[in-house]
């Protein structure tokens, strides 16, 4: 086996261990202004879904922002849980003109406030969890998060 | 009915001429009875009658789910039916052509590698695939859409289905000379998502 082939391997079995899902349905000319992946990278590398429980093995969001929504797409908002997979999945709408005409700064609060509604919409599923899990306790941490300045700016982040 | 009345009439020779020719004198201004009405009523009781004689044909027909019989004895769409149509009307005209980009640097499966090669690299913002949706998703469970993790659904264009796929195929077909594509170490034809030209 080559070395690139291992590496890739390596990184094919780093996914599997993956908790953290922050994906996004977002209005091509808003990419990269709105970007998942800076949350995606944060809350994967400081959240460990373990400490609250097994109730959610995986966290699934994504942010929409879309000006309009049609009725067959309307799917794509809203919040649910899958006791096969202790998974939750959750969609959040985003203000699309408040992004249009939101600054960097500005784009992170509305993301922020997006994410931690989505973490609330959790507590409406708790019966169906198949065991326990502290969404409080897990919204507490990611808000602690939020609050360090420039949080989202990673070594590797552009200035 | 006409009145028997209506009928009574008088033949009195005619004043203005001297010859014996005869004038029908009416007795009074009725309408005059003519003999085409009892074959009209005739007609209307025929009509009504087949009118709920097909009513009858219809209710006792066994109809498949969907259809039913409306109130003037026609068969007509299910209300559930009839929504299913502007629903699926409506999809059709409601579609978007969407670009599903990579949200953060790492493998990624690929189909359109050679054989060989199940999967690929991507850098985040890179194309994995192209595609067209028009229905309802009913998870939102991006790896049951998606077909693979960490994806970002990036609507490129919004039209009918027809105009979506148009655009689809011109983003694939094109993909070879995304300046992203053009950088690895293999040419790929399409992006690594996309296992057919549509």
């Amino acid at each position: 086996m080559i070395a690139k082939e291992e590496h890739l391997l390596t990184l094919e079995a780093q996914a599997k261990d993956q908790q953290i899902f922050i994906s996004g349905r977002i209005w091509h000319e808003l990419y990269p202004k709105v970007d998942p992946g800076l949350f995606l990278k944060v809350l994967g590398q400081k959240i460990d879904l373990k400490k609250y429980g097994d109730g959610i093995v995986k966290f699934y969001f994504t942010f929409v922002v879309i000006e309009k929504l049609t009725r067959n797409f309307s799917g794509w908002v809203g919040s649910d849980y899958f006791p096969k997979r202790a998974s939750v999945d959750i969609g959040i709408r985003v203000p699309y003109e408040e992004i249009v005409a939101a600054d960097e700064a500005t784009v992170i609060r509305l993301m922020e406030k997006a994410l931690l509604e989505g973490i609330d919409t959790i507590a409406a599923h708790e019966r169906k969890f198949v065991a326990p899990f502290d969404y409080k306790a897990f919204k507490a941490d990611v808000e602690a998060i939020f609050a360090e300045e420039n949080w989202y700016k990673t070594e590797d982040t552009p200035a | 009915m006409f009145s028997l009345k209506s009928s009574a009439r008088k033949l009195e020779p005619s004043n203005h001429s001297s010859s014996s020719t005869l004038r029908i004198i009416s007795e009074d201004n009725s309408p005059r009875p003519s003999g085409w009405l009892p074959i009209l009523l005739l007609i209307l009781i025929a009509l009504g009658s087949l009118h709920v004689g097909r009513k009858y044909y219809m209710s006792q027909k066994d109809l498949p789910p969907g259809l039913v019989v409306n109130p003037e004895g026609d068969m007509a769409l299910s209300s559930k039916r009839e929504a299913k149509l502007a629903k699926e009307l409506e999809e059709i005209d409601n579609a978007v052509q969407y670009a599903l980009v990579a949200t953060k640097d790492g493998v990624y499966p690929c189909y359109a590698c050679p054989s060989a090669q199940k999967v690929i690299f991507l850098y985040k913002g890179n194309v994995w695939k192209y595609g067209v949706t028009r229905k309802e998703e009913s998870e939102r469970y991006p790896n049951g859409n998606y077909g693979a993790e960490n994806l970002l659904f990036l609507p490129l264009f919004w039209g009918t289905y027809g105009e979506c796929l148009k655009q689809e195929k011109i983003m694939i077909y094109n993909y070879p000379f995304l300046p992203e594509a053009k950088e690895r170490d293999i040419i790929i034809l399409r992006p690594p998502g996309n296992k057919y030209d549509s």
